[in-house]
């Protein structure tokens, strides 16, 4: 007979044992260091001593508490560990595979999100030219001496080193700039005309810049001499060439007009010089490898300028009369991108702001300037990439955060599958003696190990993959992108900190499921009912709860909040929702195999030979009978399903309101702001470029009405009727009746359409009549009045309603408050009837461009012949294609795909690999009564199929309800105009094949290998 | 003190409770039973009558509603779950009907016969040497790196009796070990069952319901509705086989002596009707 050894004692004794060792060692050592101590008193050792000291201190003691504690927790296993683990690796791995997966996706995601965020900041400027901080001094009088700058330079300077920005600022340049313009003749027109050419002073570095890149002639050197900045087309229009001499005007009306007759202030210039600007290289910054384009460094407007070192111009300026020498100094900042922290943007925003206060204060306090204005461009860009940032987060979480929820699900129902076959083994464990403490252990252990290799497998696989979504360049494709991947030390603990997080809560999981005490006589049940969640009503409970959450998350009281509510109230509610509306559908599996087979029972005995239904309906039964299992791999292959359409459809979606958003804001193509609609002769010039199809002119005015606190405002657009529908963008379900009608109404002048919702909250409808009052200019009444300014009002006949309208409605007013904003739209000439001052009403060409023509190469063109005021609508567009921009949203949807067909795949292999496992003695038997082997495979093929068949259905629903959601959730800030829902049928239809195929291969593996087993083996192996 | 007997049982009472329905279904109602130590005893009875709950409180599998219960000297009905984990690794050794129930079926015989040897902290070589002999005296010495599902059924059995015996127990308890083998491998199994028994001087109990296996052991004790209802001497029972005496439990299923089985044709309807008393079984040709 064997003496048994008290196990509880043994391990007493060994953890005895084991603490002695360490504590002795401890104690000799630090015994040992003070004997050493007294007999030597070399510094160096003691030097030495402090070091093994810290290292004992800092290393080797808590590795041996570490120790201790891991020997606590598994020693009660290790002598079970062997065999144990021999024999359930096999079931581990399998569970694994999900951890892994897990893993991958958390990695995938922190890197990813790091990567980008990491240059998003430079990336996203890629297309912003103006990325510096602006001081603009203005009325400041300027003087012909270098001094001057070096004063205004140093207030910068000393700002700067008082907020230790030193480091920050790469550069700085001073010019100043008046508005002044000419008169030169047209050759290819034959006429005269006024164009803008502001007069600007330059210090040394921009001097030195602009006389290397001359294109005819010299640098000006002596007084009276200038050098001329334009474009080639505005060359080509003028006869300004070198040694010919120009006049300088300055404008001396408030009107616009008053250009059109040459006023007394001027003085002459001899151009000594031409630098034609659409060749000139950009002004490089210091310390930057991006420059910038000289006529935005300048700020003209333009694209035209008389240019001369500081001095001269200087001079030249104060020759001309009423300027009296005044003039606006600008001083760019050029502030170094690269030191931007991305992570910490509400930090970069308040130094920005900071610094900008500051520059303001000490050009008040140390230079005595009051008029300063500080365009931060850089602020700017900064707030604008902080929201498009939040977005695409919000796009990332959106579909990674149920993308980890499924593949956590996947693990959990992967254990399951493997359960039975491991709690049989736990079984005998136990009927064998082993204690819970002993099976705890051994399950600890083994979830450590598998833990680690699934950390470790996970992040790896995590790697290469976000790697590759980093190139993501459009709906699965992978381009060159600029962006990198960046591993960094926060990036790499964020992700193994969430991987280690997942794992624990997923071995946790099992460990408890398997701990249970199970009774052995539970196996081989046959699952003819729903899993077991459905006796508690969760999925009622997941609608109930996202829905309460989707009303509180939309609660006008927490608008204000949107950004901290979307990504804790919205999103946890989109998922919740579609989680239960995903489980409630399941409740329709059994009603729909039932329904198949009623189509499989055919009466036709020949039809039903020829298409092998009996073996379909046989299949088809199955899944009645395996329903708990069926349903819950339906739940998988549902969501999975449905994440992949919301991951198709919500980017067509949001595309297209990204799209219309920016048409709606521009109103058409391209548009050109402050266009001269007078000059008849431009827009000729315009409409005849070939690509062009046709152009409007709209012009905008507010007529606004105050009396008292109470305001009053009518937002009027003025259009031109004939050609308003074929220029500008408009959707159809911006108005009721079709646009052509409604805008045959508008044939009178002082006929208006009005917003719908706007109107009813004065009382007013179709038909009715209504005053506007607003403040008129009229300059011939200066002389009489002493003002221009009088009060007028216009009455106007509403004639019909509109929804939305491009350009106009920016918000709708709802509320009855005191102050009233109204938008109506009337014909152009309606203008005509309002005597308003031109600074009051902003003329715009709207201009359509041929389809398929490349928009930038034609705004390039206009640009040419209009200056820089043109704009187009792809610069508007935040996601257009090959953007920077576009690569994240895209790197989302990649991911989700990607994601999908794995998980995909993965489940139906998982699930048709362990249904065969268990039901080989079932397969055994149908094999030795004579079912063929392609009956066999046809009859797993048809349970699968039907399965497949039924989540894609049910996926493609609940898909679509998620996307609808999650467009309400991103849509949120912007309700105008209203997102439309776009399907991109094709890419549906064709991810819905490859998941269907992905899993169909899946399924098709284990059940090849089923068919061709050994019957008697099955047999034999029984239960 | 001089001990009696190696079991003894007083006042036995199961009651399993579904968690459920809260149902409570009486198993044991008031068992008394004395077993010598190295006797070789066999518990008959109908299905539902007690026999596998008896076996399961004393394989320390669970526990009892009320009684007393000692096996050697440990009283077993006031273990805790820890206590009657180690009484099992170090009292009991256990043998089940469904042979997944006795091997893990993902390992090799040899490493499911040193397992019990494992728990024990039995060393290395004595393990592998103890396990070889074991396996040599079940006829499986050339099997022994054979998983379960590359043996027989007896041999599985077999290779089930060796790790029940391997970390030499002082109880053996056998539920239905012959239940899924043909007679003639019950046999050779029953026959390795005795000389076990006897070699280690072990004390054995074996459920069953065929009489011709309960004529194996020395004593037969009969379980009906969770009492015993009398001991029979195993020699004794010959004269019960030849009377071809069955039992009908409470729901009427009734087990025909395998002597008649093998005479009828199963699979197929018969009439069963009742006549002054007297149950008729009539099988139409």
């Amino acid at each position: 007979m064997i003496n048994p050894i008290d196990e509880t004692k043994a391990r007493k004794v060994f953890l005895k044992s084991l603490f002695i060792i360490t504590r002795s060692f401890y104690y000799r050592f630090f015994q040992y260091s003070k004997v050493k101590q007294k007999i030597e008193k070399n510094k160096n050792i003691k030097y030495l001593f402090g070091v093994l000291l810290s290292i004992v201190f800092i290393w080797l003691i808590p590795f041996l508490l570490l120790l201790d504690f891991l020997l606590i927790l598994f020693l009660p296993s290790l002598h079970i560990f062997k065999p144990m683990f021999k024999a359930g690796w096999k079931f581990n791995l399998i569970t694994t595979v999900g951890v892994i997966l897990a893993v991958s996706i958390i990695s995938q995601y922190v890197f990813f999100i790091y990567s980008y965020q990491y240059q998003a900041f430079e990336l996203y400027l890629e297309d912003e030219p103006r990325t510096f901080i602006q001081a603009q001094i203005d009325s400041v009088h300027i003087e012909p001496s270098y001094t001057q700058t070096y004063l205004i330079d140093r207030i910068a300077d000393v700002t700067i080193q008082e907020m230790n920005l030193t480091n920050n600022i790469l550069q700085r340049d001073l010019f100043f700039k008046r508005g002044t313009f000419t008169s030169t003749y047209d050759p290819i027109a034959k006429q005269t005309y006024l164009p803008n050419l502001p007069l600007v002073g330059l210090t040394d570095r921009l001097s030195l810049f602009l006389s290397n890149h001359l294109t005819q002639g010299r640098f000006p050197e002596n007084f009276g001499e200038v050098l001329v900045f334009l474009s080639s087309n505005f060359y080509n229009h003028s006869t300004i060439r070198v040694n010919s001499t120009i006049n300088l005007y300055i404008p001396i009306s408030l009107l616009k007009q008053a250009s059109l007759s040459e006023p007394q202030a001027q003085t002459e210039v001899t151009v000594t010089g031409i630098v034609i600007s659409d060749n000139l290289t950009d002004f490089s910054v210091i310390g930057s490898d991006k420059g910038i384009p000289f006529d935005i460094f300048l700020n003209l407007y333009e694209g035209n300028a008389v240019l001369s070192p500081w001095t001269i111009a200087a001079r030249i300026l104060s020759s001309i009369q009423l300027t009296y020498g005044f003039a606006s100094i600008y001083e760019n900042l050029f502030y170094d991108i690269g030191t931007i922290d991305t992570f910490n943007l509400d930090g970069e925003i308040s130094k920005l702001k900071e610094l900008a206060i500051n520059l303001k204060d000490s050009y008040l306090q140390m230079g005595g300037y009051s008029g300063v204005d500080i365009n931060s461009y850089l602020l700017t860009a900064i707030e604008e990439f902080k929201d498009e940032y939040n977005l695409y987060q919000i796009f990332m979480f959106a579909f990674l955060a149920p993308i980890i929820i499924l593949t956590l699900i996947l693990t959990v129902y992967a254990a399951n599958l493997v359960r039975k076959k491991r709690e049989r083994q736990l079984t005998i464990l136990s009927e064998r003696g082993t204690t819970k403490i002993e099976i705890g252990s051994y399950l600890a252990l083994e979830s450590l190990i598998f833990g680690i290799i699934a950390l470790f497998l996970g992040i790896a696989l995590g790697i290469p993959v976000s790697a590759l979504l980093t190139k993501s360049s459009g709906f699965l494709s992978f381009g060159n992108q600029t962006s990198r991947l960046q591993i960094k030390i926060p990036s790499l603990s964020q992700a193994l900190f969430g991987s280690l997080l997942v794992i624990l809560i997923i071995q946790t999981f099992n460990v408890i499921t398997l701990l249970k005490t199970r009774s052995i006589e539970d196996y081989g049940k046959v699952e003819k009912t729903l899993p077991s969640f459905y006796r508690y009503y969760v999925d009622i409970i997941f609608i109930s709860t996202g829905g309460i959450l989707w009303v509180i998350y939309q609660l006008p009281i927490l608008s204000g909040f949107r950004d901290k509510t979307t990504k804790s109230i919205g999103i946890p509610a989109m998922i919740i929702l579609l989680f239960g509306i995903v489980l409630l559908i399941q409740r329709l599996l059994p009603i729909f195999s039932k329904s198949v087979l009623k189509l499989t029972q055919i009466p036709s005995d020949k039809l039903k030979k020829k298409l092998r239904l009996d073996i379909f309906s046989l299949g088809i039964k199955e899944i009645t009978r395996y329903q708990s299992s069926f349903v819950r791999s339906s739940v998988i292959l549902s969501l999975s399903f449905a994440i992949v359409v919301s991951a198709i459809v919500v980017p067509a979606s949001y595309q297209k309101f990204n799209i219309d958003g920016a048409y709606y804001d521009l109103g058409a193509d391209i548009v050109i702001e402050n266009f001269p609609i007078e000059n008849k002769f431009l827009i000729e010039e315009i409409e005849n470029i070939t690509e062009i199809q046709s152009t409007c002119i709209v012009k905008y005015a507010a007529l606004s009405d105050i009396s008292g606190d109470y305001a009053i405002t009518h937002a009027i657009l003025g259009i031109d009727l004939n050609k308003f529908a074929e220029t500008a963008f408009f959707r159809e379900d911006f108005v009721d009746h079709s646009l052509k009608q409604l805008l045959s109404l508008l044939k009178e002048d002082t006929r208006v359409i009005a917003q719908e919702d706007e109107i009813k909250t004065i009382n007013r409808g179709v038909g009715d009549s209504l005053i506007m009052g607003y403040r008129a200019y009229n300059e011939s009444r200066r002389g009489s009045d002493g003002s221009p300014f009088y009060r007028s009002n216009i009455s106007v006949e509403i004639v019909g309603l509109f929804k939305y309208w491009p350009i106009l409605v920016k918000d709708i007013s709802t509320t009855n408050t005191l102050s009233i904003l109204n938008h109506f739209v009337a014909n152009i000439s309606i203008f005509n009837k309002i005597e308003l001052s031109p600074l009051e009403i902003k003329d715009y060409l709207l201009i359509k461009v041929n389809q398929k023509e490349d928009i930038e190469e034609i705004t390039n063109k206009i640009k040419t012949i209009a200056g820089s005021n043109v704009e187009n609508v792809n610069s508007k567009i935040f996601v257009r294609e090959g953007s920077a921009r576009s690569s994240i949203l895209y790197s989302a949807i990649n991911s989700t795909l990607i994601m999908s067909f794995t998980i995909n795949s993965l489940i139906i292999a998982l699930y048709a690999s362990v249904q065969l496992i268990e039901r080989s003695r079932e397969i055994a038997t149908m094999k030795a009564i004579g079912v063929s082997k392609s009956q066999l495979l046809l009859l797993f093929l048809s349970e699968y199929a039907t399965l497949l068949i039924f989540s894609t259905i049910m996926g493609l629903l609940s898909g679509l309800f998620s996307s609808w959601m999650l467009m309400n959730i991103i849509t949120i800030n912007r309700s105008i105009p209203p997102f439309i829902m776009k399907f991109p049928m094709f890419y549906i239809v064709l991810v819905g094949l490859i998941l269907l195929l992905t899993a169909f291969i899946g399924a098709l593996i284990p059940s090849l290998t089923a068919t061709n087993k050994n019957i008697g083996t099955d047999l034999r192996q029984s239960s | 003190m001089k001990k009696l007997s190696f079991i003894e049982i007083q006042d036995l009472i199961k009651i399993y409770e579904s968690k459920e329905t809260f149902i409570r279904v009486p198993a044991l109602r008031g068992i008394e039973l004395e077993v010598k130590k190295g006797e070789f005893i066999s518990i008959i009875g109908p299905s539902g009558s007690g026999k596998t709950t008896l076996l399961l409180i004393l394989a320390g599998m669970t526990e009892p509603s009320a009684g007393y219960v000692r096996v050697d000297d440990i009283q077993i009905d006031k273990l805790d779950d820890t206590q009657r984990a180690y009484y099992r690794r170090n009292h009991v050794g256990t043998l089940w009907q469904l042979p997944s129930r006795n091997l893990i079926w993902e390992l090799p015989i040899i490493e499911n016969v040193e397992l019990p040897m494992r728990l024990l902290g039995v060393p290395r070589e004595q393990r592998k040497k103890l396990a070889k002999e074991l396996l040599k005296e079940v006829g499986l010495e050339t099997r022994m790196e054979h998983k379960p599902s590359q043996l027989s059924g007896g041999e599985v059995q077999r290779a089930g009796l060796a790790t029940a015996l391997a970390h030499q127990p002082k109880l053996l308890l056998a539920d239905e070990p012959t239940g899924e083998l043909d007679s003639h491998t019950a046999e050779e199994l029953l026959i390795y069952f005795r000389d076990l028994n006897k070699s280690y001087g072990i004390t054995a109990i074996m459920v069953t319901h065929d009489y011709f296996v309960a004529s194996k052991t020395n004593k037969i004790i009969q379980i009906v509705d969770g009492r015993i209802s009398g001991y029979n001497p195993a020699r004794e029972l010959e004269s019960l086989i030849d009377m071809n005496k069955v039992y009908i439990d409470r729901y009427g299923t009734i087990q025909l002596p395998k002597h008649i089985v093998e005479q009828i044709e199963t699979q197929k309807e018969i009439k069963v009707s009742m006549e002054n008393g007297k149950i008729i079984l009539e099988q139409n040709n």
